[in-house]
C-alpha cells in the first residue's frame, strides 16, 4: 500500500547574522554571512569573490557527534566612487513638494488611486557561485576597492558514520541599495554513511522511517534546493498489550536549504516546520525505556520542485533507537569530565539529594501502630473469686 | 480631427460664462481648465477652479489687492457685468484675467530663479499687511510636535520595511540610508526648537502661495508674474521660501553660489530677520519628501518602479543638500556675528 502523502507548509526562517546553522542527521548546514556598507561611497560594480584560504580541523567530540572548526578567508573585489550626483539628471520636484505638503496636512485625504502590487525584482547586481571552482584564483588582477574577510567557524554534526571534509557549497554576492555589499557563504558537513562508526547496542531497535511530502512555501520563490534535512525529537509512546504494538510519536522537523529566486537581498535561506511523527512497531508491546534518540544507519531523500513554491520530497531513513545506550556508564557524559571535576559534582549532590518519600507515607505511619509498641501490647485481667 | 478636438473642448466652456463677461467666441488656445480668447481686440484668459468657493474668493481678493500695488506680479482680475470676481456654473468656478505676453518659467534658467526670488520678495512684503478673515493657517507644520510625528513616521516605516521579507529595491535603499537621513530630521527639529516655534509666530501669519508648480509662474519682462493664487494658505514667509528653494534647486545640485543669489534677491525685497533663517534652514534640512515617498509606496499611491528613481534621486541630492547647508548655515551665522559687531 503506498504511504499517504503529507501536505505541510514551510515557514521562512529570518536570514541569521553573521551566521545560521541548520543541523539534521548525519548532515549540518552552517551559512556564513556578512555585510558590508560603504562610508559615503556608492557601488559602481561587483567584480568578484576570491577564495584565500578554507582552513578546518575535526574532532570527535562524543560518539556520533563530531565538531568542525575552521577559518574561511576571502576577498571580495568591486569598483566604487564617491557618492556623487554630479552626473545625475535631476528632476523639477515642484509637484512633489506640493503633494507632500498637501500629504503631511492631510494623510487621509489622498486623492491618488491604490496602485497594483509590482512583480518583485532588483536593479541591483547579485551573483551567485554554484562550484568552489569558479570562485576566481588570488593571481587575477583586480579591482582597486576590495574587502577582506576572515571569518572563523565552528560546526556540530550527529552522524552514525565517520565526518566527511567540509566543502563551500555555495557562495552568493550581492548588492544591496547603493553602498551596501552582501556576502553569503554556504558550508556543507556530511557523514560517509557507508562506514559505520558506532556499535550497535544490544537492546536498540531497529526503525525504517518512510513517506513522501509535499513541502509549500507561501512567502518566497525557490530557485534551486540544495538540500533537505530532518531531525526527530520529543519521543513518547503508547502500548498496546493487546495488539502487541507499541506506537512511538515524536516531533518531527523537516528544514530545506535553497536559492531564492528574489534578487536584492539574501539568497541562501532556509524554511522549515515541525509535525509529528507516528511511527507503529509491531511485535512489542512496550520498549524498556522511552527512547532517547536515534543514530542513523542509512538514509535517503530525494526531492523534486514542482514550482517556485512546492517541493515533493521522498525519504527513507534506517535508525537505530537509543534505549540501553544512556544506562550504559562509559557513555554518560558525566565521565568525560576530569577526576576534579567529578568529586566536586560528588559532594555537590550529597548535599542536593532529595529524598523522596512514598506518596502517604506520612499518614500511613500516623494511622499504623508502631509494632514494639504492638507486641509489648498487656493485657491486665483481674477475676474476682 | 483637430477641428473635432476643438470642438469638444469648446463644448467645456459653457456659453453662460461667456455670457457673464460679455464675450465672443474666439478661442486662441484651450488647455485643461484654461482658455485663451480673443474679444474685442483684447485677449484675455479664463480659468477654471474646482475647489472651495471661499478659497477661491479669498485667493481672487489677495490677487487684486497685489494688482494694485503691482502690476507685474499678478495678472490683472476682470469682473464680470455684474462686478463679480468668478462665476460659479454648477458647482465649477470660473474667472477671467488680462492677458500679458509672458515667457515659460524654465527652472533649469539661473535668471529665472533670480527673477522668482525678487519676485517672491515682492510678493511676500505686500502680503504682509494684507488682513484677511479666513482661517486657513498651515503653519502648523512647523511646530517640533508636527516635526516629531514626522520622524516618529519616518521610524514607523524604517521598522515596517526591515520586517518584510520580500521586500524592494525602495525598500533596500530606505532601510540603508535611514540613519543619515533621520540626522537631518533631528538637525531640522533642533533648528526649530532653537527658532522659538510659539503663539508669537502663529499669530504673525500671511498670505502663502504654498505652490510653485512651473506652469503657475511666467516671466513677464524679466520679471516674474504669479499667475494662479488659488493654492493660497496662511503661514510664515519662510515655508513659501523653503518650498520654492526645495522645488528648484535639485535641479541645480543644491549649488551653494546659486542659494546664496536667490536669499540676496529675496532679501533685495524682504529682509530675513534670525527667526526666519532658523525656520527655513530647518525646512530645508528637513527630509519631506523621504517621508512623502515612503507614505506612498506604503498606501501603493504609485507606482514602485517610480519611487525607486525618485527615492534613488532623493538620496543623491540629499548628500548634495547636506554638504550645501553646511556651507550656508556657517554663512549665515557669520553673517549674524558682523551684524552684531557693527
Amino acid at each position: 500500500m503506498r504511504t499517504p502523502i503529507d501536505k505541510w507548509n514551510l515557514e521562512l526562517t529570518k536570514p541569521g547574522y553573521p551566521w545560521q546553522v541548520i543541523e539534521g542527521d548525519g548532515v549540518t548546514w552552517l551559512i556564513l554571512r556578512q555585510k558590508n556598507k560603504l562610508v559615503n561611497k556608492e557601488i559602481k560594480t561587483l567584480e568578484g569573490v576570491y577564495l584565500d584560504r578554507f582552513s578546518w580541523t575535526l574532532q570527535e567530540k562524543n560518539r556520533g557527534e563530531y565538531i568542525y572548526s575552521g577559518d574561511l578567508k576571502l576577498s571580495v573585489r568591486y569598483r566604487a566612487g564617491q557618492i556623487d550626483g554630479n552626473n545625475v539628471e535631476f528632476i523639477d520636484e515642484g509637484e512633489d513638494e506640493v503633494l507632500c505638503r498637501e500629504a503631511i496636512l492631510a494623510p487621509d485625504k489622498s486623492q491618488h488611486k491604490s496602485q497594483k502590487d509590482n512583480p518583485i525584482y532588483s536593479l541591483f547586481p547579485s551573483l551567485l557561485f554554484h562550484k568552489v571552482d569558479q570562485i576566481k584564483n588570488t593571481n587575477e588582477v583586480f579591482a582597486d576597492d576590495h574587502w577582506n574577510l576572515s571569518i572563523p567557524w565552528q560546526a556540530n554534526l550527529h552522524c552514525s558514520g565517520q565526518g566527511k571534509e567540509p566543502r563551500i557549497a555555495k557562495v552568493h554576492l550581492a548588492q544591496i541599495g547603493l553602498s551596501t555589499i552582501l556576502i553569503e557563504v554556504l558550508l556543507e558537513f556530511a557523514a560517509d554513511e557507508r562506514i559505520p562508526g558506532i556499535e550497535i547496542q544490544s537492546g536498540d531497535y531497529s526503525l525504517v522511517f518512510q513517506g513522501e511530502k509535499v513541502l509549500t512555501i507561501d512567502d518566497d520563490d525557490i530557485q534551486e534546493v540544495l538540500g533537505v534535512v530532518q531531525q526527530r525529537g520529543l519521543y513518547r509512546g503508547l502500548a498496546d498489550s493487546e495488539e502487541k504494538s507499541f506506537l512511538l510519536i515524536n516531533s518531527l522537523c523537516t528544514s530545506i536549504i535553497y536559492i531564492s529566486a528574489i534578487c536584492g537581498g539574501e539568497r541562501i535561506l532556509t524554511a522549515s516546520c515541525v509535525n509529528k511523527e507516528e511511527t507503529k512497531l509491531t511485535g512489542i508491546s512496550s520498549l524498556l525505556f522511552p527512547p532517547v534518540g536515534y543514530y542513523q544507519t542509512g538514509q535517503e531523500i530525494k526531492y523534486n520542485l514542482a514550482d517556485k513554491r512546492k517541493l515533493v520530497c521522498r525519504y527513507k531513513q534506517k535508525c537505530e533507537l537509543m534505549q540501553k545506550y544512556i544506562e550504559s556508564k562509559d557513555d554518560l557524559i558525566t565521565n568525560s569530565l576530569n577526576e576534579e571535576y567529578n568529586q566536586k559534582n560528588k559532594k555537590q549532590e550529597d548535599f542536593t539529594k532529595i529524598i523522596r518519600k512514598k506518596p502517604c507515607e506520612k499518614w500511613i505511619k500516623k494511622a499504623e501502630p508502631n509494632k514494639d509498641e504492638k507486641s509489648s501490647y498487656k493485657l491486665f485481667m483481674k477475676i474476682k473469686k | 480631427m483637430i477641428e473635432n478636438i476643438a470642438s469638444s473642448l469648446l463644448m467645456e466652456l459653457p456659453e453662460r460664462v461667456l455670457d457673464s463677461y460679455e464675450l465672443k467666441q474666439n478661442i486662441l488656445e484651450s488647455r485643461f481648465n484654461y482658455w485663451l480668447i480673443e474679444s474685442d481686440n483684447n485677449k484675455i484668459e479664463i480659468r477654471r477652479y474646482k475647489g472651495d468657493f471661499f478659497c477661491l474668493q479669498e485667493a481672487l481678493k489677495w490677487q487684486k489687492y497685489l494688482a494694485l500695488r503691482s502690476n507685474t506680479i499678478v495678472p490683472e482680475l476682470i469682473e464680470t457685468r455684474d462686478n463679480n470676481d468668478f462665476v460659479d456654473f454648477n458647482g465649477d468656478l470660473f474667472y477671467v484675467t488680462r492677458w500679458v505676453k509672458k515667457d515659460e518659467f524654465k527652472p533649469e534658467d539661473v535668471t529665472h530663479l533670480q527673477y522668482a526670488g525678487i519676485g517672491l520678495g515682492i510678493l511676500h512684503r505686500l502680503s504682509n499687511e494684507y488682513k484677511t478673515s479666513q482661517m486657513k493657517s498651515t503653519v502648523e507644520i512647523l511646530s517640533p510636535g508636527r516635526i516629531q510625528d514626522g520622524l516618529a513616521h519616518l521610524i514607523k516605516y524604517y521598522n515596517e520595511f526591515k520586517q518584510r521579507r520580500s521586500y524592494s529595491d525602495f525598500e533596500r535603499i530606505y532601510l540603508e540610508n535611514f540613519s543619515f537621513i533621520y540626522d537631518q530630521g533631528q538637525e531640522a527639529l533642533q533648528k526649530i526648537v532653537m527658532a522659538g516655534y510659539g503663539a508669537k509666530l502663529q499669530e504673525n501669519t500671511q498670505m502663502l502661495l504654498n505652490s510653485f508648480i512651473k506652469n503657475k509662474l511666467a516671466i513677464v519682462n524679466e520679471k516674474l508674474m504669479f499667475t494662479d493664487l488659488c493654492g493660497w494658505t496662511l503661514g510664515t514667509k519662510t515655508m513659501d521660501l523653503a518650498l520654492f528653494i526645495n522645488s528648484y534647486l535639485p535641479l541645480h545640485k543644491w549649488n551653494i553660489v546659486l542659494l546664496r543669489q536667490l536669499l540676496d534677491s529675496y532679501e533685495q525685497e524682504n529682509g530675513l530677520d534670525q527667526q526666519d533663517r532658523q525656520l527655513l534652514m530647518a525646512q530645508l534640512r528637513f527630509p519631506y519628501r523621504f517621508w512623502f515617498y515612503a507614505y506612498q509606496f506604503d498606501k501603493k499611491l504609485q507606482n514602485v518602479d517610480v519611487l525607486i528613481k525618485k527615492l534613488k534621486l532623493y538620496i543623491y541630492e540629499s548628500h548634495m543638500r547636506d554638504s550645501c547647508l553646511d556651507q550656508m548655515e556657517s554663512w549665515l551665522w557669520r553673517e549674524e556675528n558682523e551684524n552684531s559687531d557693527r
